[in-house]
């Protein structure tokens, strides 16, 4: 991974027909397509989820803390009443972004929703403590926290799979977070941008064709990731494998 | 006969109208080797053309993660000891197996899943460390201009001039633009063919056989375990 911001901004001068500082119409400015860089690769993160992470989160049994520290500046609560979130609130880690998979104790938990869970089990509140099957984002939790229907009561850890945010350039030498096998794409989605723009410089039917290139890379790449996949797997010696 | 990088450049100026091919005027080679480039990339992205075999070394301790080398673009196979794993994905493995248990390993995995594109998840974790041969889509060394042959079938090269044209023409906007898109048609006709020729070797269509996995496992049917 070396492809820089400058090397973006190398390829869409070309095209728009500016020199690479974007000085000679004033048009567009480098903080403009800086800005574009950061959107087309969050885009193609969030499209494609082509850059995992497998991390951990660690709890601390309820009664020994109401809140604590977590990585930079984020806060672990401890709720010993649960209500009304059943349990306590983990941040995800930064530099992630969707949660495709949370385990604990080795164990997979399902992805729940406070709506479903409140159906089942109206009383579920009031069993606070154990072992959690459940995690779930939504019902007024903070952004960027997950929960789970029970608490643990000993100093365990969550294995969650993310997808990574890809870090924010601020400078045209900021090395880009997506491989160089996909750069072309992020080039052509910037490009999208840059000739959609309101004002001097639209051009909507070539926005609409990069956008469309765009789109057909993010798709290649998804092809990848998925792959084809053949029969369940079957345990060995299983019925189902004789 | 290979075909050079500046040979391709040359009749890529010529179709564009150019007087001059060492000094053309609308366009510089510069920018149309890094049409190149991509013309490559996207041909290798929808044909798988360009592959690999990565050693990649299963551990113990990695939570069934391993990655892969930083120059492959995807998996696309893995095999151990000579026999194919079964690909999966994660959220099916899941609902098969529980993969993270201290009692899932064995002395050979059976099964891989792609772990976005730069890692495999594999099922069951080893017992030792494991060489696994990965086979991998592979990015291709950048080319320059000049006596650099062209990494690709000579016969595909042309696939390579449409692209290249098309993203010229691109660049002129207007009415050059759309019929610039015709031209990129013709490109994805021979993307397509080059496809359609590496189909057959491009996932492998069997798993591995029971005999090579490992014996704990024998005789836990997925009922067994319980589910959810």
């Amino acid at each position: 991974m070396s492809s820089t911001v400058q090397n973006i901004i190398d390829r869409v001068s070309v095209d728009l027909q500016e020199d690479p500082t974007f000085t000679t119409n004033g048009i567009w400015t480098v903080n403009e397509i800086i800005g574009y860089v950061n959107y087309a690769e969050t885009d193609f993160q969030r499209r494609t989820g082509i850059l995992k992470t497998s991390v951990t989160v660690s709890r601390i049994g309820v009664a020994l803390y109401t809140a604590e520290f977590f990585g930079a500046a984020m806060f672990v609560v401890h709720v010993t009443n649960p209500s009304p979130f059943g349990g306590s609130i983990f941040p995800k880690p930064l530099g992630t972004m969707d949660i495709e998979r949370v385990s604990y104790d080795k164990k997979r938990l399902y992805r729940q929703t406070l709506w479903d869970l409140s159906r089942e089990n109206l009383n579920w509140k009031n069993n606070p403590y154990g072992r959690p099957k459940y995690y779930y984002e939504d019902g007024g939790l903070p952004i960027n926290t997950f929960s789970t229907e029970r608490l643990p009561a000993t100093i365990l850890t969550f294995r969650l799979f993310c997808d990574i945010l890809p870090t924010v350039n601020t400078l045209v030498t900021a090395t880009l977070t997506i491989p160089d096998t996909w750069v072309q794409y992020i080039a052509w989605e910037v490009l999208s941008l840059c000739l959609s723009r309101d004002g001097d410089g639209q051009d909507i039917a070539r926005s609409s064709y990069s956008h469309s290139r765009y789109i057909f890379g993010v798709n290649l790449c998804l092809r990848l990731i998925r792959g084809e996949t053949q029969e369940p797997v079957v345990a060995v010696g299983s019925e189902q494998q004789k | 006969m290979a075909i050079f990088t500046s040979t391709v450049i040359n009749q890529v100026i010529r179709r564009l109208n150019e007087l001059s091919i060492t000094v053309p005027v609308h366009w510089t080679r510069a920018e149309i080797v890094t049409w190149l480039n991509d013309a490559i990339t996207e041909i290798n992205l929808i044909s798988g053309e360009l592959q690999d075999i990565d050693s990649v070394t299963l551990t113990p301790t990695n939570q069934n993660l391993a990655a892969l080398a930083s120059d492959s673009i995807a998996p696309l196979a893995v095999s151990v000891d000579g026999k194919y794993l079964q690909r999966s994905n994660i959220g099916d493995l899941d609902n098969d197996v529980e993969f993270e248990e201290d009692d899932q390993v064995a002395s050979v995995p059976r099964v891989w899943c792609a772990f976005g594109t730069t890692q495999i998840l594999h099922w069951p974790r080893v017992t030792a460390n494991k060489a696994a041969a990965v086979t991998v889509l592979q990015q291709h060394t950048p080319v320059t201009d000049g006596a650099v042959e062209m990494p690709l079938r000579d016969e595909y090269v042309q696939c390579v001039e449409d692209f290249c044209v098309s993203r010229a023409m691109f660049k002129e906007g207007g009415a050059e633009f759309q019929q610039g898109i015709e031209t990129y048609n013709r490109f994805l006709d021979g993307a397509q063919q080059l496809s359609g020729r590496n189909l057959l070797r491009r996932y492998p269509a069997w798993t591995a056989s029971t005999e090579t996995a490992d014996v704990t496992l024998r005789g836990k049917s997925l009922d067994a375990k319980g589910g959810q």
